[in-house]
This record gives C-alpha cells, sequence and structure tokens, in this order.
C-alpha cells in the first residue's frame, strides 16, 4: 500500500504547491480618495505661479522579487534572539514559495518574504523599558537607520532620506515625586521612501521605528526589484484641467467636492506600488495635486489625485 | 437526497407567500421564480426597476414581528434581478442556510432609487461557457465618475465575496458541484465619505448597480466540498461536519492540519461521496487547542486492478481546500454606530440643544465644534463597525452585537451608575463610531465639581433633540472587555481628557487595559475599522500588531491615503503594562490607582 501510495503523494504535492500560488494578492495599485463631482456650473480651473513644471514623461516599471541575504536576516534573528525554535508558518496572505521565513515567540517577530520584496521586524516592548531614556528626536533616528543599513552591506540604491517621514509618540504619566503628569517621547517612525528616478514611492522603501532607549521597535523593507515596462505621458496643464473638470480624478470627499473653482498650487508625483507583503506586479506613477477649491466662496485646501 | 426534498418545501411555501407581498408593491415589481440550488440555497428572482435597490427580508414563522432583513441593499440587475439566501453566519444571531431550517418565507421591498448611474462593472478574466476547476481568481473592475467603494461578488446569486475596486475575488470552485453555474457582481460607487469636521449640509447618497455576469462550467474530480459550519465550539457540542462529491468511485483520505502544517487527525475512506463530522480532536482523541485548522482531501480512483491516479487530462484530478476552520474561538466583537443624523438646518426648524451643564445661569454646555445642531449624516459610520467586525471574524472572533442607528441607545453606552447597561462590557473588543464632541465649559452633571466632557449624541429617528452619553458615563471594562475604541472626533480631547483625569471620572476601570480614540478630529473613512482588525490580525502585512499599533498604523495607512486638511492624533490611555497588549498575548491590569493611567498620543497626520 505503501509503495503504491507514494507516487500518488507526490503527485498532490506539485498540484497543492500549484494551487496554493493563486492564494497570493495581486497588484492593488489603486487611486486613493473618490471620485471628483465638479460643480454642475462647470469647475474653474487656476494655477499658483508656484507649480513646478513637470517632466514630460515618467518610466513605469514591471516589478519582480527580490532575495534578502542571510546576513541581513541574520541580523535581525540576532538581534531579537529568534532561533529557529521559533520559526512558525508565514501567513496565508503571502503566498507560498519555500523562500517565505518567518519567527514568532509573541513578542518579537521577523517575516521575510522575497516574492514581494518584503522583510519586517517587529517587537513589543515592555512597559518596563520606561525607566530608559527618551525615545530617539528624529534626526538622531534617521542616523540609527543609516547605521543599521551600513552594518548590513544594504545596497538599495535611491532611497531618500531627505523625503524621510517622521510620526512621533509621547507618554504622559503621573510623576508622583513631581505632583503632576510628565510627557516624554517614547517612540519614533520613520518612513524613508525609495525613488524611482527621483520621484518617492508610497509604499517601496524603509521603515523604522525606535522606542525608549533607542531600541528597534521596527524594521521593515519594502523592495521590488524592477525593470523598465515603458512610459507614461505627463499630461499638460490644459490636459490636467481637463481632466478634473470632466470630474476623471479623485479625491478626498470632503468640502471641497462640487467645486466651483480650484486653484492648483502644487504638484507631486508619487509612485505606487502594492503594500508589504502584497505580490505586485506594476509600479506606477499618479500626480498629487493640491490645490485650493472654491465652493460657494468658501476655501478648502484638497488633494487630487491623477493616474497616468 | 433529504436536504432537495427540504428544499422543494421551502420553494412550494416561497411561492404562494410571495405573491401578496409583491403585489402591494408597484405593479411592474412580481416575484418571476423560487428556485432551490442545492449548492447554494434559494434563488429568488423578481421583475426589476432599473436603479432600484431592494431589501430582502425573511420569517420563519409569519408571526407578528419575525420579519427579519436577511440582505438590505441588493441593486437591480435591469428589468429582471435574482438573489440567493445561503444564509448569513455574520448576523447576530445567525441566519442558517435554508436547508438547516424547516421552512422559510421572503419578502422582498424597493428600498432606494439611485439619485444617479451606478459603477458599471466588467468581469474581466471569464468568458462565457469557460470551465474552471481548482482555485479560480475572478476580477470585476467597476468604473464611476465618483470612484467605486466596493465590489460584490456572487455565485449562483448567492454572495461570495467584498471587495474594493478592482476586486480580485478567489473561489475555490470545489465547493460546488460540476456544471454550469452563474458568476455575477455588484457594487456602490464612492459618494458619502465625510469628514466630520465639516458640518453635514446634505450627504450624498451613493449609487448602487449589479450584472447578471455569465454562466461557467466547474468541473473538478472533488466536488460539493462542504463545511457545514463556519465556525464551530467542539466544548459546546458542536461538530464540523465535512461532505465531498467524486467524480468516481474513489479512496479518500482527509487530513486535518495545524497552524504549523503537522497533521493532526487522518480519515480515510471509500466512495463516490464522503461525509465525516469532526468533534474538533486529533488522532486518539487527543485534546486540541483552539485555532484555525486547514483541512486537506486526497482523492484517488478505484480501478479494477487496484489504486490509481484520477486521469490529470481537463482538469484538476485531485483538490486540496484550505478553509480556516476554528475550534472554539479567540473572542467576541461588538460594535456600535450612528451616522443617520440628520443634516443641520439653516435657519434651524427643530429644536435640537447641547447637553446640560447642571448649572441654573448657564444651562448648556459650550461645545466644540460649534456646529448647528443636528450634527448630519456620518454615511460610513457603519462600514467602518462593520468592516471591523468583518475582518475580526477572518481571524475566528465571534460578533457578540452589532447596533447601529437607531437600535443604539444612550443606555447601551452607559454604566450602570449611570441607569445604563454598559452593552460593551459583554464582549472582549468594542468599537464605537459617529459623531464626537467636546464641552469648554464645565458639566456639573458629569461631576460635581465640574469636569469638561466630551460627549456621543444618540439620535433616534423621529425625535427632535439628542440623548447626549456623556464618555464620564461610560464604565468600560469588565471580566471581557479588555479593548474598547472610540472613533469620533474629539473624545479624547486634551483638556477634556485632563479634566475628567483629575477629577477622577474617565470611563476606564480597572478591568480595561486600554482606551483608543482621539484628541482630534478624524475622518471617517470607511476602512479604518478594516484596518484596525488587519493589523492586529497579522492579515495587514508580515506580523500580528499590538492593539495600540495597530489603532495607530490604522490611522496612518487611510490618512497617508485621502490626506486631510487637519492635524490627526489618536490617543491611547490605559494602564502601562497593557500598552504592548496583542489580542492572543495580553497582560492583565494590576493597578487600581487611576494615577497610574497612562495615555499615548501619535500624530498620524500629517506625517
Amino acid at each position: 500500500m505503501a509503495t503504491i501510495m507514494k507516487p500518488n503523494l507526490y503527485h498532490n504535492i506539485v498540484l497543492l504547491i500549484s494551487l496554493f500560488f493563486s492564494f497570493d494578492l495581486q497588484a492593488d495599485v489603486t487611486i486613493p480618495g473618490d471620485g471628483f463631482r465638479p460643480a454642475q456650473s462647470g469647475c474653474e480651473i487656476l494655477w499658483s505661479g508656484d507649480v513646478e513644471q513637470l517632466p514630460e514623461s515618467l518610466p513605469n516599471y514591471s516589478a519582480k522579487a527580490h532575495r534578502f541575504s542571510r546576513k541581513t536576516i541574520n541580523y535581525f534573528k540576532t538581534l531579537g534572539g529568534l532561533s529557529d525554535k521559533f520559526k512558525v508558518p508565514p501567513l496565508e496572505h503571502w503566498g507560498v514559495s519555500k523562500e517565505h521565513e518567518r519567527y514568532d515567540d509573541d513578542t518579537t517577530s521577523l517575516s521575510v518574504a522575497p516574492n514581494s520584496g518584503s522583510l519586517q521586524y517587529y517587537c513589543i516592548q515592555s512597559h518596563e523599558k520606561y525607566s530608559l531614556v527618551d525615545a530617539p528626536a528624529p534626526e538622531v533616528a534617521k542616523e540609527m537607520t543609516i547605521k543599521i543599513l551600513k552594518d548590513l552591506d544594504l545596497q538599495l540604491p535611491a532611497i531618500s532620506f531627505d523625503k524621510a517621514r517622521f510620526t512621533t509618540e509621547t507618554s504622559t504619566r503621573f510623576n508622583r515625586a513631581l505632583g503632576k503628569p510628565v510627557t516624554r517621547p517614547c517612540g519614533v517612525r520613520m518612513f524613508v521612501p525609495r525613488l524611482y528616478e527621483g520621484y518617492p514611492s508610497n509604499e517601496g522603501g524603509i521603515t523604522a521605528q525606535y522606542g525608549y532607549g533607542g531600541e528597534i521597535i521596527e524594521f521593515a523593507i519594502c523592495w521590488r526589484e524592477v525593470e523598465l515596462a515603458g512610459r507614461r505621458k505627463v499630461p499638460s496643464r490644459d490636459e490636467i484641467a481637463k481632466q478634473i473638470q470632466e470630474g476623471r480624478v479623485t479625491m478626498m470627499m470632503d468640502a471641497a467636492q462640487n467645486a466651483n473653482k480650484l486653484t492648483i498650487k502644487k504638484i507631486s508625483i508619487i509612485y505606487r506600488e502594492a503594500a508589504m507583503f502584497r505580490k505586485d506586479d506594476t509600479v506606477e506613477p499618479i500626480l498629487f495635486i493640491n490645490a485650493d477649491a472654491d465652493v460657494g466662496g468658501i476655501i478648502s485646501d484638497c488633494t487630487i489625485y491623477l493616474k497616468l | 437526497m433529504n436536504t432537495i426534498s427540504i428544499l422543494k418545501k421551502v420553494l412550494l411555501v416561497g411561492i404562494v407567500l410571495l405573491a401578496p407581498a409583491a403585489a402591494q408593491s408597484n405593479p411592474p415589481f412580481e416575484v418571476k421564480s423560487v428556485q432551490s440550488l442545492v449548492d447554494s440555497g434559494i434563488m429568488l428572482t423578481w421583475n426589476s426597476e432599473a436603479g432600484a435597490v431592494y431589501e430582502i427580508q425573511f420569517s420563519e414563522n409569519l408571526a407578528v414581528g419575525s420579519w427579519q432583513t436577511l440582505y438590505s441593499d441588493m441593486p437591480s440587475m435591469g428589468i429582471s434581478t435574482f438573489w440567493t439566501d445561503a444564509g448569513d453566519y455574520t448576523a447576530n444571531p445567525e441566519v442558517p442556510r435554508p436547508d438547516q431550517v424547516p421552512r422559510r418565507f421572503y419578502r422582498i421591498f424597493k428600498v432606494s432609487q439611485n439619485p444617479a448611474i451606478g459603477p458599471v462593472l466588467t468581469i474581466d478574466n471569464l468568458t462565457p461557457n469557460q470551465v474552471l476547476s481548482g482555485e479560480v481568481t475572478v476580477t470585476v473592475t467597476g468604473v464611476d465618475p465618483d470612484g467605486v467603494a466596493e465590489i460584490r461578488l456572487f455565485v449562483d446569486g448567492a454572495e461570495y465575496d467584498r471587495g474594493d475596486n478592482p476586486g480580485e475575488f478567489i473561489i475555490n470552485t470545489t465547493e460546488w458541484k460540476n456544471g454550469p453555474h452563474r458568476i455575477s457582481a455588484s457594487a456602490v460607487d464612492a459618494a458619502g465619505v465625510e469628514f466630520e469636521t465639516t458640518p453635514s449640509v446634505g450627504a450624498i447618497e451613493p449609487n448602487h448597480s449589479a450584472t447578471a455576469g455569465l454562466v461557467v462550467s466547474f468541473q473538478n474530480y472533488v466536488s460539493h466540498y462542504r463545511f457545514s459550519e463556519d465556525l464551530f465550539d467542539p466544548e459546546a457540542g458542536e461538530t464540523q461536519v465535512i461532505t465531498a462529491n467524486f467524480e468516481k468511485n474513489s479512496t479518500w483520505t482527509l487530513e486535518i492540519r495545524n497552524e504549523d502544517d503537522v497533521v493532526v487527525r487522518t480519515v480515510t475512506g471509500s466512495g463516490k461521496t464522503m461525509s465525516f463530522a469532526w468533534d474538533g480532536n486529533g488522532d486518539a482523541g487527543a485534546n486540541l487547542p483552539q485555532g484555525s485548522y486547514p483541512i486537506t482531501i486526497f482523492a484517488v480512483e478505484i480501478v479494477a486492478n487496484g489504486l490509481r491516479n484520477p486521469p490529470s487530462s481537463g482538469s484538476v484530478p485531485a483538490q486540496r481546500k484550505v478553509a480556516r476552520k476554528v475550534k472554539g474561538v479567540p473572542g467576541t466583537v461588538g460594535v456600535a454606530w450612528q451616522g443617520h443624523h440628520p443634516a443641520a438646518q439653516v435657519p434651524p426648524n427643530v429644536t435640537f440643544t447641547k447637553p446640560a451643564s447642571g448649572l441654573p445661569i448657564r444651562p448648556l454646555i459650550d461645545l466644540r465644534p460649534n456646529y448647528s445642531l443636528p450634527y448630519g449624516k456620518l454615511l460610513r459610520a457603519g462600514d467602518i463597525a462593520n468592516g471591523f467586525v468583518s475582518e475580526m471574524k477572518k481571524g475566528g472572533w465571534k460578533k457578540g452585537f452589532a447596533l447601529g442607528d437607531d437600535a443604539l441607545t444612550a443606555n447601551a453606552l452607559r454604566g450602570t451608575s449611570s441607569g445604563g447597561n454598559s452593552k460593551f462590557n459583554t464582549v472582549n473588543i468594542g468599537l464605537l463610531v459617529g459623531h464626537g464632541i467636546h464641552g469648554e465649559s464645565p458639566d456639573f452633571i458629569a461631576t460635581n465639581t465640574g469636569a469638561l466632557g466630551t460627549y456621543f449624541p444618540i439620535y433616534k429617528t423621529g425625535d427632535t433633540n439628542y440623548d447626549w452619553v456623556r464618555l464620564s458615563q461610560c464604565d468600560f471594562g469588565s471580566a471581557n472587555l479588555r479593548w474598547m475604541g472610540i472613533y469620533s472626533c474629539n473624545m479624547l480631547h486634551e483638556m477634556s481628557y485632563d479634566s475628567m483625569y483629575t477629577k477622577g471620572v474617565l470611563p476606564i476601570n480597572d478591568k480595561l487595559h486600554l482606551l483608543l480614540g482621539a484628541k482630534t478630529s478624524v475622518f471617517l473613512y470607511e476602512s479604518f475599522g478594516k484596518k484596525w482588525a488587519s493589523f492586529m490580525l497579522g492579515r495587514e502585512d508580515g506580523t500580528f500588531k499590538s492593539v495600540r499599533d495597530s489603532w495607530y498604523l490604522a490611522g496612518e495607512k487611510i490618512m497617508g491615503e485621502v490626506g486631510g486638511p487637519n492635524q490627526v492624533i489618536l490617543r491611547v490611555a490605559g494602564w502601562p503594562e497593557c500598552a504592548g497588549d496583542k489580542l492572543n498575548s495580553y497582560t492583565t491590569p494590576t493597578s487600581t490607582n487611576v494615577f497610574d493611567i497612562e495615555f499615548l498620543d501619535r500624530q498620524v497626520w500629517p506625517p
């Protein structure tokens, strides 16, 4: 019986792998926001004198897997004390690959999914770490992140620390000695975007978060290998205005909807790719258009998204 | 066989009783057919009007007050629309599949008409009569000038899943019988999201649409692969019945694995069909922990000279179905929301008043933001709450309650000392969504020393005033409730929080681990609830994030997508040892001294 079943099991295993691939969540590069509804009477488009000149075209890319070195993976395993006994199955939404790795000891975890170019280290900082010094300031966090990348010999061209985004967290507790609440920095989080032809990605890049004493709370790398797939024409000012007037753009749906006049103040170019651990095939540019919307004399700030 | 005969009974009764209900509506409205589908349930087909949206209700016995909503928003497909009742395990209480009850009656109402044309839907990657096997990805795209908020996929008229636009739906064709099946879709556009600091000036109703789709053919060696329960709890005596059909007379092996991919239970048999009732135990009666257990079936055709593989040409020869079945449940979820407030009128012709202060000279509280009352609709409040429940269920959590709009009363929020029943204290994690306002003058009803408070206005349809719930009247925390989220503006506003803290009326008791809220305005974008759950459950990225980090990250994620003119700061308050709580790994508070309560602020927008 065993002799007969072996080839069947093998056959089934091959089949299972092919079926499992269909679990990969495919590209979700979608435009944010909701459809813009210009006023029925028409929407006048004005341009502020400060709007930068846009390039004539922008590249779009096809995205592929990125494999992380053992040095990088072992660095974070060591950092979190994550020996192989803490190895656990990968999560379902990553899709199936023998190259996936996940370690988790309940307070610290490391996840590696090469098919989406994703690596994420995460730990829960014990409240007892409150006795340590404050979380680092953003500038210090920036230097710490640069040092980690250097220690790992991570060759990630075209990430921009100049375009890094920071959020900070504070903790407030009652200090009995002082008889009043005391607020301290307890966390700093930064996202350093990857650049495509000088323009930042929404997801690609480095995320780092530090807690009390500079402890690494999270370190995540989202890095897909890309190949040039073509170039997209960037619309002229007239073409942008026409698309807005025809409602072929999206925006945050707030008081700026139904605007009868938009004054465009700034246009940014962002490359959109899928979030970490989501398999993706494309990296595409979109325009973020910042404008003042005039709705019946009430002016409000808004962002309009235009897919190229 | 029993199933089929039961369904036939339902069909007969259904026809008789649907006709009078239909006759009460517009003349063209007529139930055209009621079909029993062994794969899916009861399919109802009716004459419909373009742009209409229908609600389907059911009753098990026609008693007065027994009618319940089964599906609230089925868009018209044109002159004829169909929808299939396959039960609803997300309802509270659950609505079983129709083949599990002796009879069921239906009635259908037209509940609204699209203000404009709804999304134009296309099913992109299927062709009529295409033969499908195994796992299949179906792509549905919606086009609408307002954007598309949600797409739903249906198989044989029964809703299968919901997603964003474009919708990527993975269906396992082995769940149905071999043969023709109809794939259809519906969508709702993106009208209606609002920023709460902007007074509502007449919310825009979303537009719905649906397409009848196309017929394809499922072909698998293993088919009609089914589970009797979505979740089951062996400790309560429940079993999970697994059934399947095979193309040929076969020997079959069923394997149940744990989350480490180790086989914990093996069952074998032979025949053209199989049925196995799992009691939740492993081999030799081994006790298994609660969790998710993928289940695999291998089938091998029996031929005269022994066993061999089924033929592989033309279809997937043997199937593996990975089903996340839960033995026991990790916990319970409760949600409440109000989004149905009427819009403020200029000039006001209703008499909504501010909360009473308890003072004779300055009898009303000064509120910020200082809008005209009432506050107007929050069309996405229900989406945020229900998205949270849906996502938590994917992690095996059970819905304890969901109270929306008029079903949410002030007493469900207030603590017992304020005359309420603290409904949230009956579940393990809660989410409350709605308008939130902070006071700028002392409230001597909240406490006799006059704290600055925050307020949750409770509205009931037809009333001309609010029943104001002071946050300080709540008493969050119990042997059940560990984490309480309030996704409303300003509920943990700086000055009010400080005042409630120093006067000892924060709504955090020594059982609650964390109270999660905002100290500023927030943006009510529909995916917030789903994101919060998704980060906690490890479904968003690579990690099971802490309850607190997930709250922040959900905020960062949605604000990063949609932007906004205002600063958004989320605040988490609670006992310090609980700040790192995860859903499945947490610390019980040890202090009872309110001065030990810590609060943590993270600015999620702008970065």
